[in-house]
């Protein structure tokens, strides 16, 4: 696993869910997501490096997560939650791409989407725990 | 001052949250429209005036780099102040979008970056007044 990717791809996400979410987290680590109803939002990259990057999630936590973002207790319509992850993935995306690309590389990212849930040990990933809920967020570089 | 906004995302959620960081910035609003890409902002914008555009740049048909293009080469909008809010780091980009006179907020944000951005856009006695019924000056302590 890439240890400057790995680094980067943290100090993203926790900025991302401190600011955006007003949650920080109370673990951070690379360690795999493990829950029974995963959902995944991804977005896309392309530029200086190629890959994907990807946030999961447990479905029962992701109202909780969205609801922060948008400061409303009760969101259950999926396709806005979803909507809700995909942000959080565009952002987290948009955030340490020019940490590991340099300022002045321009990327494309393409609109956030839906996918299912998948894991890959040796993507750099993170893991964060948020009162006992987990969010993982991995990224996928392509050779 | 009371002001007509335009918010343009293809999220709802950031929508949502793009107007909700107005509110507890203190940011008096009139009336606010969305829009979900650059063709349906310019819709907008021709059905009505506005005092400000909250401009996304990743949008599917039309994105926000064309849509502020379009926006400067109209002379009935050529004025409009606007703010980019989106994830976009690259500095290239940005010096692009800095000639066309536009502020910036980066996303993530807090209420305080946005406001900032806004009170820079719309510069002048406007934009002091604005400052001064905000959290920025006057406004409400968060």
């Amino acid at each position: 696993m890439d240890k400057n990717w790995q680094k980067e791809l943290c100090a993203a996400a926790v900025l991302t869910f401190e600011e955006m979410c007003l949650l920080m987290p109370d673990e951070l680590s690379d360690g795999e997501l493990s829950v029974e109803t995963p959902r995944s939002a991804s977005v896309s990259f392309s530029g200086p490096i190629c890959g994907e990057l990807f946030v999961s999630v447990d479905e029962g936590f992701l109202p909780e997560l969205v609801g922060h973002i948008v400061g409303e207790i009760e969101i259950s319509e999926m396709e806005l939650l979803m909507d809700g992850l995909g942000e959080v993935a565009n952002i987290i995306t948009g955030n340490v791409l020019p940490r590991i690309g340099g300022e002045a590389a321009v990327f494309v990212l393409e609109a956030p989407r839906s996918v299912p849930f998948s894991t890959n040990t040796t993507d750099p990933r993170a893991l964060l725990v948020f009162e006992g809920n987990c969010v993982s967020v991995r990224v996928r570089v392509s050779p | 001052m009371s002001m007509r906004i335009l918010v343009v995302d293809d999220s709802a959620v950031m929508r949502k949250l793009v107007i909700r960081s107005l509110e507890m910035a203190g940011i008096p609003v009139d009336q606010v429209r969305t829009a979900v890409n650059g063709q349906d902002a310019l819709v907008k914008l021709s059905e009505g005036a506005f005092d400000l555009a909250l401009v996304d740049i990743n949008m599917p048909i039309m994105n926000g780099i064309e849509l502020v293009e379009r926006i400067r080469g109209d002379s009935s909008t050529a004025s409009l102040p606007i703010v980019i809010v989106s994830t976009e780091g690259s500095e290239t980009r940005l010096a692009h979008l800095r000639s066309f006179s536009v502020g910036f907020v980066r996303k993530p944000f807090t209420p305080e970056d946005l406001v900032d951005a806004v009170i820079g856009a719309i510069g002048g006695e406007n934009g002091q007044e604005l400052a001064e019924g905000t959290m920025c000056g006057g406004g409400p302590d968060f």
